[in-house]
């Protein structure tokens, strides 16, 4: 086993991605924007086309990274390559767009060897409390165990507690696999 | 806590001995204790009395604080010996801690065990329309049913209301008055019953009750609502991944089996799907220690938590 | 997962760029195929022949991202905005070209067989390059 340091965020286009990785980054993030011909889809200057690239600097020599797939479905293909040893991902959903339901689901599939580990954190933004309710029974009916939260990207100390949890998972993985 | 000690009709050298004796016994005592000199106001109070064969005695006085505002402070008295030896002082002065600790749990209400449960059941039977009120008619929390969940209006947040709860023995249940709704903190019903889970005494059989299983949740907690903490974190962790017992998760997560047993009955108060199996012999499911690479992994993960919780504060 | 169709709809601007990239491909030996796409991955047009097992649609969200790659390591370089990058195989050169005009961002992607080197297959895309980019400003 590698030692993982890589943390994804996922989910589709508009969801905040980008932000998130640029709201926790200790640098500016480094990104691949390029202008969004489809604002039908989503109503943006840019979108990103390959990845997002953001790191977190820790006491010693090592940092933890933090990586943002495109999220238009065109650029599928891509995010395996980016996906590459992730320790986890967080699955940002944006509820105030059309079919976000369905593309909660997709990404999950989408990214199975992570959800199949617990792995997965769902954080929607743009949501009420009846969408959330909506979101936990979807994700329960579906028999997806995973942990849910309501996270606006474009805070700290929200983002915070998705990686809080990312963690706690992975300890527990490390320590029960055996 | 600070103590006051005091003396009443003692010369100045017999001031300068007590003195003397108090910094003796510091550290065998629990409270901090300070003399205050010659004064009636004191917690504990060493007073001279004439005794009827000639020789002298002291008279202890203890105040009993039951709450600095009341006028009815009891007062204990001890009779000791004179002159007082340091022995004899240390024997009063832990009277006193007794007397007064005793009586602090008794007065300041902190539920026990039992009061704890009968409060969550009584909390958890609460429905829309229900107020909860205080012994002095004083409303604490109005609930209201939104989107299918019962949510408590309340002028304290959470974890306040909780304290304020356990507190207080005499709640009363009465209707929600009209403008609840505008009481500034809101929050549904389990945020409150996970919270005062989470501080519960544990009752001695609980503990039985717990053993002999293997444990999973079919959920994680909501924590939009739920409170969180390291421990809550990896407990979910824990038993989302896979069904552990109650020793098997402590000591996976170093702690205490109380804290496992309490995480589990929150759980099962806020409505989560746990389910259970009996333990069929012993299984190995813990690896021993974690291997160098496993170690080193994990020491990035606290790393990282560390940083975090210090680019929070 | 909704997937939206074309958003650079105009058809005659569609097909100006595709007349652009047939004569092209036409005139130059050598020349695989050229593809067209937005700079967000967009398919808009392509000269690659109509029983070929290459999806036009991974194709172009590939090229968008690889220009994108180019753009962030050229940056990251401290190096102005990539104009276009080069992809070395054992059959062939890819050359990828990024074009902006004030309203359009595009990627050219041309495939050259193994025999191309470098020099003709610079110059033989840098001629479309050209076409494109006047057709661009036209059409503003
Ligand atoms: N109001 C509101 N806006 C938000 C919230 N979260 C994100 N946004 C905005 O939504 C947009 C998200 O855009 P990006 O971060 O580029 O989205 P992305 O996921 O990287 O999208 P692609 O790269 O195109 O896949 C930004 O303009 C954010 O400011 C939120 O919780 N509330
Ligand atoms: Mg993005």
């Amino acid at each position: 086993m590698q030692i993982q340091n890589k943390v994804l965020f996922i989910g589709p286009m508009g969801a905040g991605k980008t932000t998130a990785i640029q709201t926790l980054s200790d640098d500016v993030a480094a990104s691949t924007e390029v202008q969004n011909s489809n604002k039908e889809m989503f109503n943006k200057e840019t979108t990103t086309v390959a990845m997002d690239y953001g790191a977190i600097q820790l006491d010693d020599n090592q940092r933890i990274h933090l990586y943002g797939i495109p999220g238009q479905k065109h650029f599928e293909p891509v995010w395996p390559v980016v996906a590459k040893g992730a320790i986890g991902a967080i699955l940002l959903v944006n509820a105030s767009q059309p079919n976000w339901q369905q593309d909660t689901l997709y990404f999950i599939k989408a990214f199975d060897m992570l959800a199949k580990s617990n792995s997965i954190l769902v954080a929607a933004n743009r949501i009420t409390d009846e969408q959330h309710d909506e979101l936990a029974e979807l994700l329960d009916q579906q028999g997806y165990c995973l942990p849910l939260l309501t996270t606006d990207p474009r805070f700290h100390d929200e983002l915070v507690l998705a990686l809080n949890i990312l963690i706690a998972n992975l300890e527990i993985e490390i320590s029960i696999d055996d | 806590m600070a103590l006051i000690l005091g003396t009443y009709g003692f010369s100045p050298y017999e001031r300068k001995l007590i003195q003397e004796q108090l910094k003796v016994i510091d550290s065998k005592v629990a409270c901090q204790w300070m003399y205050a000199g010659e004064t009636t106001e004191a917690a504990l109070l060493l007073a001279k009395k004439p005794c009827h064969k000639g020789t002298q005695a002291v008279q202890v006085r203890l105040y009993k604080p039951v709450d600095k505002n009341s006028e009815s402070r009891q007062t204990h008295y001890i009779d000791a010996e004179w002159p007082l030896r340091i022995f004899g002082l240390l024997d009063i002065v832990q009277q006193t801690e007794k007397i007064i600790n005793n009586n602090s749990a008794a007065q300041s209400g902190t539920a026990t065990t039992n009061e704890t449960a009968a409060l969550i059941k009584k909390l958890t039977a609460l429905k829309s329309g229900n107020a909860i009120y205080q012994l002095n008619n004083q409303l604490l929390a109005a609930l209201t049913e939104e989107n299918r969940r019962t949510f408590i209006y309340s002028r304290l947040p959470v974890s306040a209301l909780g304290d304020a709860l356990r507190k207080n023995k005499h709640i009363e249940i009465g209707n929600a008055v009209d403008n609840a709704t505008q009481l500034p903190h809101k929050y549904p019903l389990i945020a409150l019953l996970w919270d005062l889970e989470l501080e519960a005494d544990l009752p001695a059989s609980d503990l039985s009750q717990w053993e002999q299983r293997r444990y999973s949740l079919g959920q994680w907690p909501d924590f939009k609502w739920l409170r969180t903490g390291d421990n809550v974190l990896r407990l979910s962790a824990a038993f989302t991944k896979r069904p552990l017992s109650i020793q098997e998760a402590a000591t996976l997560l170093k702690i205490e089996p109380g804290a496992v047993i309490r995480f589990l009955k929150a759980c099962t108060t806020v409505g989560l799907r746990i389910t259970d199996t009996r333990i069929r012999g012993a299984q190995a499911r813990l690896a021993a220690s974690p291997n160098e690479q496993q170690g080193k992994q994990l020491s990035l993960l606290s790393s990282l938590r560390k940083r975090l919780k210090m680019a929070f504060s | 997962m909704t997937d939206s169709s074309n958003p650079l709809n105009s058809n005659t601007l569609k097909a100006a760029f595709r007349e652009a990239l047939k004569s092209a491909t036409k005139g130059s030996s050598g020349m695989e195929f050229l593809l067209m796409a937005t700079s967000d991955g967009y398919a808009l047009c392509d000269t690659i022949s109509d029983g070929s097992n290459i999806n036009r649609d991974s194709l172009a969200a590939m090229a968008a991202s690889f220009a994108g790659i180019s753009d962030g390591l050229a940056s990251q370089s401290n190096k102005p905005a990539a104009n276009g990058s080069i992809i070395e195989t054992n059959a062939g050169l890819l050359v990828c070209k990024q074009l902006k005009s004030n309203r359009h961002e595009v990627v050219l992607l041309g495939a050259f067989e193994q025999s191309t080197n470098h020099g003709i297959a610079l110059w033989s895309l840098n001629k479309v390059v050209s076409d494109v980019l006047a057709i661009l400003e036209n059409y503003n």
